[in-house]
């Protein structure tokens, strides 16, 4: 490379110190970023992609973390290893870093205007307040958030306007490197389409070099010039973006990319992962097909929810007058923003929640009442079961599988202790775990075995309708494609029916036989996922569609 | 932020009055007849009856309690046992007919040691509980961590009586390093009124000492991960300077509404270590109120003691609100 890199990374190796002995985390990890370049730091969970962008730096307890190689910016000093001195001088001046989770990033305690204005004045001492604010106010203006907001507290503003508040707080001064750790990852598609943009627009702006940390595919294709791929701390593949997305060499860079499914795969087929990278298509499956669905199984009419308001504040209404039913042996994906009542209508149709208005049914009869009946809702939960979203805390960390496996048997069934066991067994073989993980607790596996043993305990009782609430959306894109494989397999074998809810449009179009958008708890549209995807009638439903990466 | 101060007052105001009902009606429904006790063993029934009707016991007890409750705000005339009018300012808190005097002037009398005594415990509290719970918290896992959580551990279960007379019989009898406790007024002389508080000043502190440690040095360890230090880290902030705005202040909240209680519980009078070291202030006196039957005395001094928990405890919060906006909103 002729143009001498903005950010220079050689040999890096961290380990970290855990009671149990050293722990390698990234392992000689070697590249550069020239001045005005995107580069997307690509890879799972542990990967060890956050690592490196907290070493660039520094801010590791050294306590508790070995680094070695070699980081410099430009032709700066040797930064590890460096003193604290050197560190801080660099840091917010000269590399600055965009975080995931903005409403953790910010500091509650503060007006935005003041944290802004403090980075400012932490390397420009001699600039006095009212130049620091002004300078605060202007960075505010630039990522489209009004200066006359600045003394509004953090939870004051939308995710998205946080997340511009962190990008305007890194940039206040024109730092050589950006470092961005997955800076819209906890965001809806919409706002992460616009806050991409936006840093995009920056850093061509300004010919920041920029280093994006993220496990999504969607997103370095949309931002980076080249791209590297991590695996366990270590660097598989690196290469401009376009030929690692359509030919990359290594078969785990491809699964990577080819495990999320986009607008374009076709539906219902297999989707290829880390161990199986090209899947052949079921032999038995009709791809793209449903078997036709015969009759209604659950139905809401005009349904409406609100939550009582706090003191004085008018209550919240979640869902407001929505219609739609799921037919027996059909898929109904549910699809919208965080706030448009997806997860409320799950919670009435498992009758966890009341009604304020409106006709829940099942199987046609009425179960609007099972929120507060409790024998009815016993009854109602042997017919409806919940795959719930967070693999961590669904699951009791103090119980077995066994025991996690085998009490809706125990609830609903009047099998002895030896046949629950046995139907226990069965059940994780389906999921494709073993007898042998029957003794053991939920802290020894992974999030994706996790959320197998959560469908293996939603199927326990051979529900009629499983409702399955972001079910991959907490998973790494190769486990979320094993999960979402296992569910079509187990659909398929069991004739299951299934509402689906998900914000990523690209799996419901995958999974999903009819789909139904909300927005702000109103139905926007429904119907069969073709006419949905292919020629949305509803001006909502075309912009979440263009936002999808 | 006004609407909340308000709103805070408002609520005190309501939790004042409440108790000041409940105290009225224990007065009440104490089993001993208040007029008997004023008047002395050897009134006939006359006599007694004569007392009652001065001290305005006849009268229906709603009429009393709205007496004793506007005796509060205006101040009132109050009869003595053979009818001489006494006069009592407001804040009236009645008359103890056992000590011939208002309650609130036999209050007064002793409140001054109280304070002393409070003052300088909360300054040991604060300074040996957030010291070492701050310790503690840098150095988590170490040694000094170790140390420190035994010690919390050993104040946290040792009796003040028993660590009182402990150090009272090694540092004043066997060696002499400290004088035996003892009350002298402040304006009087500073540094004997300091010396002579020493002792119960860290006997007070230690003791209560151990849940602040305990406290700092979960909130510390909680707030030092939230991402806004590392944010602050970021930024190019010292590591202290980090710590000292950023992590102070998110661990700040719940130890400072620990304070305003142990404050408020302080000044409402230490009945143990006021005894323990001869000490003649406010726990004292209701002490020997109770033993005595001197309702009025009882009455007073419960009130105190919860007119100061209930202030405190809205000034803590009041902090805490502006520590942390998002509060003021709840």
């Amino acid at each position: 490379m002729s143009r001498p890199s903005a950010l220079r990374v050689r040999d890096l190796t961290v380990t970290f110190g855990t009671a149990r002995g050293p722990v390698p985390a990234v392992r000689d990890i070697s590249f550069d970023v020239a001045p005005g370049e995107v580069l997307g730091l690509v890879g799972e969970s542990g990967s060890g992609k956050s690592t490196i962008g907290l070493a660039a730096l520094g801010l590791h307890d050294p306590a508790r973390t070995h680094i070695e190689g070699s980081i410099r910016l430009g032709g700066g000093p040797e930064l590890v290893g460096a003193p604290e001195s050197v560190l801080k001088r660099v840091r917010g001046a000269r590399a600055a870093m965009v975080f995931q989770d903005a409403l953790d990033a910010l500091s509650p305690y503060h007006t935005i205007g003041a944290q802004i204005a403090e980075a400012y004045r932490v390397h420009h001492p001699k600039a006095g307040r009212r130049v620091a604010r002004q300078r605060a106010a202007a960075m505010l203006e630039r990522v489209g958030i009004p200066a006359a907001r600045a003394s509004d507290h953090p939870h004051h503003l939308s995710g998205g306007m946080r997340q511009r508040v962190v990008i305007a707080m890194a940039l206040v001064n024109d730092p050589d490197v950006l470092i961005a750790d997955e800076p819209t990852t906890a965001l809806d598609a919409r706002v992460q389409r616009q806050v991409l943009d936006l840093i995009r627009e920056l850093q061509t702006e300004t010919g920041t070099a920029m280093l994006l940390i993220t496990h999504d595919v969607g997103v370095v294709a949309a931002t980076c010039h080249r791209m590297l791929v991590l695996r366990a701390g270590e660097a598989l593949e690196e290469g401009p973006t376009t030929r690692l997305l359509t030919s990359a060499a290594h078969s785990y860079t491809r699964a990577l990319v080819q495990a999320a499914p986009t607008l374009r795969t076709p539906p219902r087929s297999r989707l290829p992962t880390v161990e199986d990278p090209e899947p052949k298509p079921r032999a038995t499956a009709r791809p793209g097909t449903a078997p036709a669905p015969t009759g209604v199984l659950a139905e809401l009419r005009d349904l409406r929810v609100e939550y009582p308001g706090r003191r004085r504040f008018r209550p919240h209404t979640a869902v407001d007058g929505v219609s739609l039913h799921v037919s027996r042996g059909e898929t109904l994906g549910l699809v919208g923003e965080s706030g448009s009542g997806k997860s409320t209508i799950a919670r009435v149709l498992a009758g966890l929640r009341r009604p304020t208005g409106g006709e829940v049914r099942f199987d046609g009869r009425d179960i609007s009442g099972a929120a507060t009946n409790a024998r009815l809702r016993r009854e109602l939960s042997r017919d409806v079961q919940l795959v719930f979203q967070d693999p961590y805390a669904s699951l009791n960390p103090r119980r077995t599988v066994e025991q996690i496996v085998t009490t809706p048997l125990r609830v609903h069934t009047d099998l002895d202790a030896a046949r629950r066991r046995d139907r226990a067994v069965e059940l994780l073989e389906q999921v494709g775990l073993s007898a042998s993980h029957l003794s053991r607790h939920p802290h020894e596996f992974s999030g994706g075995q996790r959320q197998r043993i959560g469908i293996a305990r939603a199927l326990a009782v051979r529900p009629r309708l499983v409702i399955a609430d972001e079910p991959v959306s907490a998973l790494d894109v190769s486990v979320q494609a094993q999960v979402l494989n296992l569910l079509m397999d187990l659909r398929e074998e069991l004739g299951l029916s299934l509402l689906f809810i998900s914000h990523d449009l690209a799996v419901v179009r995958h999974f999903c036989d009819r789909i139904a958008v909300l927005k702000d708890g109103r139905l926007v549209e429904a119907g069969p996922r073709d006419t949905v995807f292919d020629t949305p009638a509803a001006p909502y439903t075309k912009e979440l569609l263009a936002a999808v990466l | 932020m006004t609407r909340y101060l308000l709103k805070r007052v408002a609520q005190a105001a309501a939790v004042l009055l409440a108790i000041t009902a409940l105290a009225f009606a224990l007065f009440y429904a104490a089993p001993s007849d208040p007029a008997l006790i004023a008047c002395g063993p050897r009134c006939d029934t006359a006599q007694v009856e004569a007392v009652r009707a001065s001290m305005g016991l006849d009268r229906p007890l709603l009429a009393q309690f709205l007496d004793y409750a506007g005796g509060i705000v205006t101040g009132r005339t109050i009869a003595d046992v053979d009818g001489t009018p006494i006069p009592c300012p407001a804040p009236c808190l009645g008359y103890s007919y056992t000590l011939h005097q208002p309650v609130l002037a036999a209050i007064a009398d002793r409140l001054p040691v109280t304070v002393s005594l409070a003052a300088g415990a909360l300054t040991v509290i604060v300074v040996l509980g957030v010291g070492s719970g701050l310790a503690a918290a840098l150095r988590r896992g170490r040694p000094t961590d170790r140390l420190l959580s035994g010690f919390s551990l050993l104040g946290a279960s040792v009796q003040i009586y028993f660590l009182g007379y402990v150090l009272q019989f090694l540092l004043v009898y066997t060696t002499g390093l400290v004088p035996l406790p003892r009350y002298v007024p402040f304006a009087a002389h500073p540094a004997q009124w300091a010396l002579g508080l020493l002792l119960p000043w860290l006997v007070l502190g230690f003791v209560n000492a151990a849940v602040f440690a305990r406290l700092t040095r979960s909130q510390l360890l909680e707030t030092m991960h939230h991402g806004y230090v590392r944010t602050a880290r970021a930024k190019g902030l010292g590591t202290l300077r980090a710590h000292l705005k950023y992590t102070a202040r998110g661990a700040a909240g719940p130890l400072v509404q620990l304070l305003g209680l142990e404050v408020g519980a302080l000044l409402g009078g230490a009945f143990i270590t006021e005894t323990v070291f001869g000490l003649g202030g406010v726990g004292k006196l209701a002490v020997d109120a109770v033993n005595g039957n001197d309702l009025p005395t009882v009455v007073g001094t419960v009130l105190l003691a919860a007119f100061f928990v209930v202030v405190f405890v809205a000034v803590a919060d009041v902090v805490v609100a502006w520590l942390d906006p998002r509060v003021r909103l709840a």
